[in-house]
């Protein structure tokens, strides 16, 4: 049994072609995060799905049912809205009761609804207030208690914390994911936000220019990143692409280094390192000239470039370093494991 | 500009658009047409026929001394009461705005001419000036000066200019005094510590930024001289003495219901919309740029 | 704001004051002669402080008019000018506002078309199309109506065009959200689409009244018959050729009544009124 299920959806606007064949299984009760740059096709996606944008081709199905034709409000779904979309002159509770009394249900189904769901999100002491009166947190609130009195069948949210500053972000982060949690309903979140992407979901769809680059668990799309894009997109600092040479299981960097790998394979590839892989080592091969140290608390993040080269280098040291660790001049070494290799044509994971 | 979500089918907005059309299909476009048809035909006296004749009236019109005097009258009267009634606006609007307090008492007492019809106002200074009970001209009277716009086309002309810019004022007060209101303080204030005066201030930071305002004020109220000053006209003094105070709108009425001169009248119309139309794009050009202003 | 010291503040006042006295002048000579007697006004020069005339020029004025020479009482025409005022207002907002709903909120063939042919009325007023105009209303018998003093002044698009300006200006998530709630066209229309826009309707309101009410060319083509008319042209018919002798304080005491109910619409609710006139700047 599956909440939804996308096959080889794709969306054109005339001739422009934002998504190129998407292709997803959705479990019940799966937290699913759309996570890509703006641009990328996500929302499009999202309101494909609510049945917003007509599908240009392929299918959706909800509950194993075809909705590409069907009304919004005949897919059995609700919807987060970036802003909110609180109706201005209505208040909490009309918000939250207007789908139900278009949908007919009887005034007292929809007073315990509209109840249950503002004792859920702590809304109960609003119900009378207008938007305008609420608080960007609470209005946020009232978005979802709109979506959670219509009990339907998938939630989905459309960048619903972008609006919040960062710390009431965090917070309503947590609200949502053990809200979902209790509630069991299928979820699609869309972000460009990678940190929201591995917090919340079950699984997260890595997009890019129309195209599901990687679906998969939060961490194995951080540990085993399928395309160049999605290993960079994931993770903070950026993981560091470096242009290199390769041969059987050796590695001959731009400019020159020589590194041991697991992966066998041979040409022109790319290799990532994740900043927070490179362990310092006064022995260690892979030489940095340090531009930038930026303290960020715990650790300190290295700018620089790779010696003898032009290629940009980012690393991760525990610790706030003392000015004397602080050369201009810093060596790393990087356990063969922890090196990703890409195809050089294509951006793809080299795996053997 | 266009909506991203809208609503499907076409018979529900067909229903929702169609008593607009009908109206301005019968009350709008139709007549329109007709005055543009009419305006290529000379129909007889008596109305038993009509003969074609091509732009006939327009060159008529053209070589017609009323018709280019009435030109030169309109141009006369809509710059003049176009610039009174922005200047005596933007004068008053930026005392108004140079106060902390009590902007909004002096917008009351300024705001309530724009509610007075332009024939009232026309009635109002009639009375006023009326050459044998008006309390001016009895004035004047005492200073020797023997008013009388019934017979003098220049004291007419003033008078008329008078009473239009009195009952414009309002409309371009307010416009002016939301401008004003509407640049940020910060500038102003940085202008004020970089030591611009007050009147320097005024003609380097406030009036460049006001420049939306004004256009549009200039464009609105050359289309208000040319069409609602008809019942200022029309109450003091008909379009006289001669034809002195005879604007466009005005001979279009009288040559087309007291002359009777359709196919003429008609050709007026269609020049004055072409103007209109013009000022009309103008209009939408200036929109456009504000946009990205 | 770069505050005003001493003798600049006090001019500033000064002008200020000059320019509403400027304005008033006028409505105060007609608010007195409105209260004198006939000899009083034609024997200048007129007083400059109200007479005890009041009760009579009015209820004169309001019974008789001109004692039914040319134009009817002031009470007929002013029961006329609200008819039309209202008429005009009403309906110029009911066709333009479900025009613009559906130019705005549809894509249906033809959407194009017809936002130009609407759009085209733009700004050309009544009196250009005088002629014409009134031989249609003629053909369709409508001289002497409330009809046809309202139809041809609705047929213009500014009233659409406003509201598309604000309809654009609604965060498509609304639409979005009611979508998915549930609502068909009319339900939104109707449950969030009017009730969110009626700022904007009741200021529209106000000025397409005012517009109504201060009507005059159209009236004065339009009604022969003097149980038509509408006080703004009334008040002018009630003014004496050269020959004959004008009741000034009749006149004034009627000009006064034609005045005041805009004049008081204005100002009670101006911040409404000036925001739907700022508004059609855009």
């Amino acid at each position: 049994m599956s909440g939804l299920i996308l096959k080889n959806v794709k969306k054109s606007f005339g001739k422009v072609k934002v998504i190129h064949g998407i292709d997803l299984e959705v479990e019940d009760g799966e937290f699913i995060v759309i996570v890509g740059p703006s641009g990328c096709g996500k929302s499009t996606l999202l309101r494909m799905i609510a049945g917003l944008e007509n599908v240009t081709d392929g299918d959706i199905l909800i509950d194993n049912l075809k909705v590409n034709d069907k009304e919004p409000m005949d897919r059995n779904i609700a919807m987060v809205f970036q802003n909110y979309a609180l109706y201005p002159h209505m208040s909490v509770f009309n918000n939250m009761a207007y789908g139900l009394k278009i949908a007919g249900l009887p005034k007292s189904e929809i007073a315990e609804r509209v109840r249950q769901g503002a004792i859920m999100l702590e809304l109960d002491g609003l119900l009378d207030r207008k938007p305008r009166e609420l608080s960007g947190g609470q209005k946020q609130r009232v978005a979802m208690g709109r979506a959670i009195v219509r009990q339907p069948v998938i939630f989905l949210f459309d960048e619903p914390l972008s609006n919040l500053d960062a710390k009431l972000r965090i917070q309503m982060r947590i609200e949502i994911k053990s809200l979902q949690q209790r509630l069991g309903t299928t979820s699609l979140f869309v972000t460009h936000d990678q940190i929201e992407a591995m917090t919340l979901a079950d699984r997260m769809v890595v997009m890019n220019e129309g195209v599901a680059e990687q679906i998969g668990s939060p961490m194995d799309v951080f540990q085993k990143p399928e395309t160049v894009f999605a290993a960079q997109f994931i993770g903070s600092p950026a993981m560091n692409i470096i242009k290199a040479v390769s041969e059987r299981q050796s590695l001959k960097l731009v400019n020159g280094t020589s590194l041991k790998c697991l992966t066998q394979s041979n040409g022109d590839v790319l290799v990532g390192l994740r900043p927070e892989d490179l362990k310092p080592d006064k022995k260690g091969k892979i030489v940095m000239n340090v531009k930038l140290f930026e303290p960020i608390g715990a650790s300190t993040i290295l700018h620089g470039t790779l010696n003898n080269s032009d290629t940009k280098i980012v690393s991760v040291v525990q610790g706030l370093l003392s000015p004397k660790d602080r050369l201009s001049e810093m060596s790393f070494s990087i356990s063969p494991e922890a090196i990703h290799l890409f195809s050089r044509d294509t951006g793809k994971r080299i795996v053997n | 500009m266009e909506k991203r979500v809208y609503f499907k089918g076409w018979f529900l907005p067909a229903l929702l658009i169609t008593p607009q059309l009908l109206i301005t299909a019968v009350f709008f476009f139709y007549p329109a047409g007709t005055a543009i048809w009419w305006s290529l035909f000379n129909p007889d006296p008596f109305g038993l026929s009509t003969k074609f004749v091509g732009f006939a009236n327009f060159d008529y019109l053209f070589a017609d001394s009323y018709y280019k005097e009435s030109f030169y009258t309109t141009a006369i009267f809509s710059s003049l009461v176009t610039l009174f009634s922005m200047g005596i606006a933007l004068y008053l609007a930026v005392l108004a705005d140079r106060l902390i307090k009590g902007a909004g008492i002096y917008q009351t007492l300024l705001i309530w001419p724009y509610a007075v019809a332009p024939a009232i106002a026309g009635i109002l200074w009639m009375f006023l000036f009326d050459t044998q009970t008006g309390l001016i001209s009895w004035y004047l009277g005492l200073l020797g000066y023997d008013w009388n716009h019934l017979l003098n086309e220049t004291e007419a002309m003033g008078l008329v200019i008078v009473a239009s810019t009195w009952s414009r004022v309002s409309y371009n007060f307010l416009f002016f005094l939301a401008g004003l209101q509407a640049i940020p303080r910060a500038i102003i204030e940085a202008a004020a510590i970089d030591g611009a005066r007050f009147w320097r201030r005024f003609w380097t930071i406030i009036f460049p930024l006001l420049s939306p305002t004004t256009f549009f004020l200039v464009v609105m109220n050359i289309v208000y001289a040319f069409f609602d000053t008809f019942g200022v006209i029309h109450t003091i003094t008909k379009g006289g003495p001669g034809q002195s105070t005879t604007i466009l709108v005005y001979k279009v009425y009288s040559d087309g219901f007291v002359g009777l001169d359709l196919g003429s009248s008609a050709a007026q119309s269609v020049i004055l919309l072409i103007i209109v139309g013009l000022l009309t794009i103008l209009q939408f050009k200036f929109v456009e740029k504000k946009v990205h202003y | 704001m770069v505050e005003n010291r001493g003798l600049n503040y006090w001019l500033t006042h000064v002008g200020l004051s000059f320019g509403v006295l400027v304005l008033f002048f006028p409505l105060w000579l007609a608010f007195v002669a409105s209260t004198v007697t006939n000899s009083e006004v034609i024997h200048p020069p007129m007083p400059l402080w109200p007479g005890d005339q009041f009760f009579v020029n009015y209820g004169r004025a309001l019974i008789e008019g001109d004692s039914g020479q040319t134009s009817a009482s002031v009470a007929r025409m002013l029961l006329n000018t609200v008819t039309v005022a209202l008429g005009i207002a009403v309906g110029k907002i009911v066709i333009s506002f479900t025009s613009a709903f559906a130019i705005v909120y549809f894509r249906f063939p033809a959407r194009k078309f017809f936002f130009w042919i609407i759009f085209l009325t733009l700004m050309l007023p009544v009196e250009v199309r005088i002629l014409p105009t009134y031989e249609v209303v003629a053909g369709f018998g409508m001289l002497n109506t409330y009809s046809g003093l309202i139809f041809p002044l609705i047929a213009s698009a500014t009233a659409t065009f406003l509201f598309r300006q604000f309809f654009m200006t609604v965060p498509d998530e609304i639409v979005e959200a009611a979508r998915i709630d549930g609502a068909r066209p009319m339900q939104f229309f109707i449950d969030i689409l009017i009730p969110i826009s009626r700022t904007n309707i009741a200021a529209l309101f106000l000025i397409m009244f005012i517009y109504g009410w201060n009507q005059y060319l159209w009236p004065l083509l339009m009604t022969t018959d003097p149980s038509m008319n509408t006080i703004i042209m009334g008040v002018e018919q009630m003014i004496g050729g050269q020959d004959d002798v004008t009741p000034w304080p009749v006149v004034m005491a009627a000009s006064m009544m034609a005045m005041l109910p805009p004049i008081i619409v204005v100002i009670s609710m101006q911040n409404l009124f000036i925001r739907g006139l700022t508004d059609s700047d855009k």
